[in-house]
């Protein structure tokens, strides 16, 4: 079957997920490779790409990190081909070594990064605006405001990129990329050209580095000229706007949301800046002669704010006096994601048509609804997760040491360890792969009087991502402490892509996997083995690894049980032997439901026993092993 | 506010470094748990008037009243609970002399009392490295003499008992150390459901003397650099004087001076009270006799506590199990000048702890008050 996406229907009209309106800019662009590694809201991009690969003639993979992912993409754009990348704003951190050369070595075929930030990280462990990024790097930044020029844009942005030779960043925000909006689609492309290496120009910095960020600059100055025409720049609204609002990307809709509810549209204008590094100085000089009050918004940092700030100070002479209100005054918040309500309260205080969001008296009411009616929800790993079982060993043998041990972590569903899901048992979590090179160093300390014992935990695709580099160094200068892996056979945070050990690829190729253990011998590590879902043998060898004097690694391997339902039948049925549960009573204290808390397990108030909630419970048995009286159990499904 | 039973013994117990890993609080609960000689706090607890609370025995009880029914009150001394008889004994078959820490009294007893009935199995400590220890339940006499030897560091007995007593039907009988003892008595005096459940299946409880007991950890680091401590095959503390530990190692023996291993003595040994196992039916330790350690080393002192014991200890002997002999002159009063060195040194030390000189936080007030003060330990 082909893929919707894929469909040669131009100016047919598709209900799109800004994601999926950039994979299809991408098609329409005729991109030859696509690798990325996935992290939300940047993942359904190259999702929808593997996807519909068998009707692509494109390299889609899902790539072991950032930086390999867009150095595999930028070799298309090495060899004359198209090539993209898209990725999460932390992945943009780990890929940028890459790309702050590449801006200076330069392209010779169309190169396009895509940036998906994630404004109060709502699904990741920061918050960043990696807009900055394009000013560090002196790299041309497209930031949609539309599905439409989600679509559009992208595919401009390889043009721009052959054009100037230099990676393009296009930028997008999660309500941009998780909402979905009607996309007039374009045509597809014809066949690609062939690629070839052209030795005689190579993409080499050196000797003199300064020469290539000299033809760096030239080039972005040609990007201005080029931005100073672009349709993705408009203003609409009065000749004389009270307030003109300065806005970029998703901040268009707030804008409009707010201009709209309170019926401003002949007080307030909008000049929309989709070209945000290098701005269009002209155009933006050509519009601010109007302007009086200036209204900034966008998601993130004051970053076109303080673009055009500086734009007017530098030719203030010829400008009439504006005061700006922005981020830097306030205005609008600098942590967090927007929404229309900001909007509407400030454009209202401005403008003296105050108008309630949202009335006080409702808000208390449904406060005290929602506290009534539903129940505190903490994070939680789903029932059956090999993670809370891990966690639950790791819990128990931490407190049986004695030694007040810890564990660096990272990134992945099991992250969610730190908070009440994993007790706080994990203590440190910063980078993808961080937790095995903090504790390479927390190792070192070991000699020096730290005596609590250090462990370190990481997943299955963290540990081929950034775990490596750190387990090697650990080894190589004696760091003393327990490496656990989290094996789990998923990437399942960001939607269970492919990663080495599984043997396979994003687009369902058989590849040979790498295995874990393998790789951890072969750098010197003692290995060990062990299921999670075997309380007793974990907490078990999690001790001896806490005892064992020197570097160890331990691998926890058990199925996400997400990816193992999806595979089959559950390995049973738990049930409950009712006369046999103490419940409340000493000796147990609902252990089931008040400490170990698998969201499959209930309390019945009226029986005073524990409940089973069989359309959740995935038959996994971990509390079976909790239950000190054995009223919980496992029946055999047939 | 209402003190959970879980964060008194957190706090008041393993927060006050008075915990003796006895294993109760574990055997009951699953929200405690042990490993070796370590016993945690697991998981928040919100039982009011938990289990783990009546058992522990560093949590608040009184000692003295909990041995009173054992002996008739002429037998009762202050020093060492209940005597009704001193004994010098020893196995009589040679095969657990050999195996036994001294005379191998308390492995011989045992797989008697297994035999004959009196009980359907021991929880013992059966070696699990050779530093440490597990709680075992025993069904056999061969299951008894692999346990014969003590292990120097805490082994959670009473958790095994428990344990088993809430899994398997029968009665068992308990080899344990004075502090394991005031728990089991505890276990029996308490009128916890729980608890009741539990005791009418303890039978028998044979106590060892003991001056302390050494961390796991803290001795196999004390250890390392003198003996490989994986190589350790037993250990012995012989009499004062000789200011030495005895390891074996394979056959060998070597002698540690004891200066380099007392700071590997669990911090709790210091709080505690009772250096016979006052709570027993009988009470067994090593022998002093003017041969000297040589010769007493392969004997015990039994002490006679309960009638159950007495009763034991008669029909052994009749069945020729056991070697009894007359204690030399003066032994009992030696021995009530150790116990009562202990005792004197449990309630400095407790009441240091306190800050307060009547506050002896898990022994009543005025404990040990009628001890003489001018006596000094051995
Ligand atoms: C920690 C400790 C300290 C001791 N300190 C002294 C002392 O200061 N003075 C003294 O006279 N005697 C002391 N003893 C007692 C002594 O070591 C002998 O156990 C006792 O003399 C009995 O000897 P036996 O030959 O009959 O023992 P065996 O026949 O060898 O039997 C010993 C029994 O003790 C049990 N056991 C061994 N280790 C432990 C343990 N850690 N916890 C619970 N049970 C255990 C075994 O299961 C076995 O059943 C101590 C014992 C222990 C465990």
């Amino acid at each position: 079957m082909v893929h919707p996406i894929t469909q040669e229907s131009p100016d047919q009209v598709m209900l799109l997920m800004g994601n999926e309106a950039i994979a299809r800019g991408i098609i329409e662009a005729g991109a030859s490779i696509a690798a990325a590694y996935p992290g939300n809201p940047s993942s359904d991009i190259v999702d929808t790409l593997a996807k519909a690969a068998k009707n692509l003639d494109m390299h889609v993979e899902w790539s072991v990190n950032e930086k390999v992912a867009l150095e595999v993409a930028a070799a298309a754009a090495m060899t004359g081909l198209r090539g993209v990348s898209a990725m999460k704003q932390n992945g943009l951190n780990v890929a940028c070594d890459f790309l702050l050369n590449l801006n200076l070595s330069g392209i010779r075929g169309g190169l396009v990064l895509v940036i998906c930030d994630d404004p109060s990280g709502i699904s990741s462990t920061n918050e960043q605006d990696s807009r900055l990024y394009a000013k560090m790097g002196e790299l041309p930044l497209l930031e949609p405001s539309t599905f439409q020029e989600a679509k559009d844009m992208t595919r401009e942005a390889f043009e721009l990129s052959e054009k100037l030779g230099l990676p393009v960043l296009l930028h997008s925000v999660t309500r941009l990329s998780h909402a979905r909006g009607n996309v007039t689609l374009g045509p597809l492309p014809g066949p690609k050209g062939k690629p070839s290496f052209d030795r005689s120009r190579p993409f080499v910095n050196v000797p003199a580095p300064a020469n290539a960020h000299r033809r760096l600059k030239e080039k972005i100055e040609r990007c201005r000229d080029i931005f100073e025409s672009s349709p993705r720049n408009f203003y609409q609204g009065p000749e004389r706007p009270d307030v003109m609002l300065i806005t970029t990307g998703a901040g268009l809709f707030y804008s409009l949301e707010g201009v709209e509810a309170l019926g401003l549209d002949v007080q307030v204008g909008i000049l929309k800046v989709g070209t945000t590094f290098p701005l269009p100085s002209r155009f933006l000089l050509k519009h601010l002669k109007k302007a009086q009050q200036v209204v900034f918004v966008e998601e993130g940092a004051p970053f076109l704010e303080s673009g055009v700030k500086e734009l007017y100070a530098e030719h203030a002479a010829g400008l009439p006096s504006i005061s700006f209100l922005g981020k830097a005054e306030g205005a609008l918040p600098q942590v967090g994601e927007l929404n229309p309500d900001v909007m509407i309260r400030l454009l209202g205080r401005l403008l003296d048509c105050p108008r309630e969001t949202r009335p006080e008296s409702y808000e208390h009411g449904i406060r005290a609804a929602v506290d009534e009616l539903v129940p505190d929800r903490d994070l939680a790993f789903c029932a059956g997760c090999p993670h809370r079982a891990t966690y639950w060993a790791i819990k128990q043998a931490l407190a049986l040491d004695g030694r007040n041990g810890f564990v660096c972590g990272d990134i992945g569903c099991y992250g969610m360890g730190g908070g009440p899901a994993g007790w706080s048992q994990m203590n440190t979590m910063q980078a993808m792969g961080s937790g095995a090179g903090v504790a390479a160093g927390m190792g070192q300390l070991t000699n020096m009087g730290l005596d609590q014992p250090v462990v370190a935990i990481c997943g299955d695709s963290t540990f081929y991502h950034a775990a490596i580099p750190a387990l090697i160094n650990a080894r190589q200068h004696g760091s003393n402490f327990l490496f656990l892996v989290l094996d789990n056979d998923a990437t399942a945070m960001t939607g269970f892509q492919p990663h080495p050990g599984l043997g396979t690829t994003a687009t369902g190729q058989a590849a040979p996997p790498v295995a874990i253990g393998d790789l951890c011998r072969a750098m010197g590590y003692p290995v060990d083995m062990c299921d999670p879902y075997d309380l007793k043998a974990t907490t078990d060898a999690i001790m001896r690894g806490l005892e064992h004097e020197g570097p160890q690694v331990l691998i926890l391997k058990r199925t996400c049980a997400l990816v193992a339902a999806r595979q089959g039948i559950p390995p049973g049925r738990v049930i409950l032997d009712t006369d046999r549960c103490i419940g409340e009573n000493c000796g147990c204290g609902r252990m089931c439901t008040s400490a170990f808390r698998c969201p499959g397990l209930g309390w019945d108030p009226v029986t005073k026993t524990a409940r089973i909630d069989q359309a959740i419970c995935t038959g996994c048995g971990v509390c079976t092993r909790i239950c000190p009286t054995g009223a919980l159990k496992t029946e055999a499904t047939s | 506010m209402v003190q959970h039973s879980f964060g008194k013994l957190n706090n008041d117990v393993v927060g006050n470094n008075l915990c003796t890993a006895c294993g109760a609080c574990a055997g009951l609960c699953p929200h405690f748990g042990s490993y070796k000689d370590r016993v945690a706090p697991l998981h928040e607890c919100t039982q009011p008037l938990g289990a783990c609370e009546e058992a522990c025995p560093r949590m608040p009880s009184d000692p003295e009243a909990l041995v009173r029914a054992a002996a008739p009150q002429e037998m009762i001394t202050q020093e060492m609970g209940p005597v009704r008889r001193l004994w010098v004994t020893r196995a009589k078959d040679e095969d657990i002399r050999n195996r036994g820490q001294h005379g191998g009294t308390v492995t011989a007893l045992a797989a008697f009392a297994l035999e004959q009935g009196l009980v359907d199995a021991w929880i013992m400590a059966r070696s699990h490295d050779s530093l440490s220890g597990v709680p075992t339940v025993c069904r056999t006499r061969a299951q008894v003499q692999a346990c014969a030897g003590t292990k120097l560091t805490s082994v959670p007995v009473v958790g095994g008992f428990l344990e088993a007593a809430f899994k398997d039907p029968g009665r068992f009988g308990v080899v344990a150390t004075p502090c394991q003892c005031l728990a089991l008595a505890k276990i029996k005096a308490s009128d916890h459901p729980r608890l009741r459940q539990a005791a009418e299946k303890l039978a028998l409880v044979v106590g060892l003397f003991c001056g302390w007991s050494f961390g796991h950890r803290e001795l196999s680091r004390a250890l390392s650099g003198r003996v490989d401590p994986d190589d350790v095959t037993g250990l012995d503390i012989p009499p004062s004087r000789h200011q030495s530990l005895e390891v074996f190692i394979k056959g060998r023996e070597t002698s540690v001076p004891l200066s380099k291993v007392t700071g590997a003595v669990r911090p709790a040994c210091a709080y505690c009270f009772d250096m016979t196992a006052e709570p027993a039916d009988l009470s067994v330790g090593s022998a002093r006799l003017p041969g000297g350690w040589d010769e007493a080393r392969h004997w015990n002192q039994t002490v006679v506590r309960s009638q159950m014991g007495e009763d034991l200890l008669e029909r052994a002997n009749a069945a020729g199990i056991l070697t009894l002999q007359e204690p030399p002159e003066g032994a009992l009063e030696k021995l009530k000048t150790a116990a009562a060195g202990k005792k004197r040194t449990a309630l400095k030390n407790l009441a240091q702890l306190s800050k307060n000189p009547d506050d002896l936080l898990y022994l009543p007030r005025g404990f040990g008050k009628s001890l003489s003060s001018t006596e000094h330990g051995a």
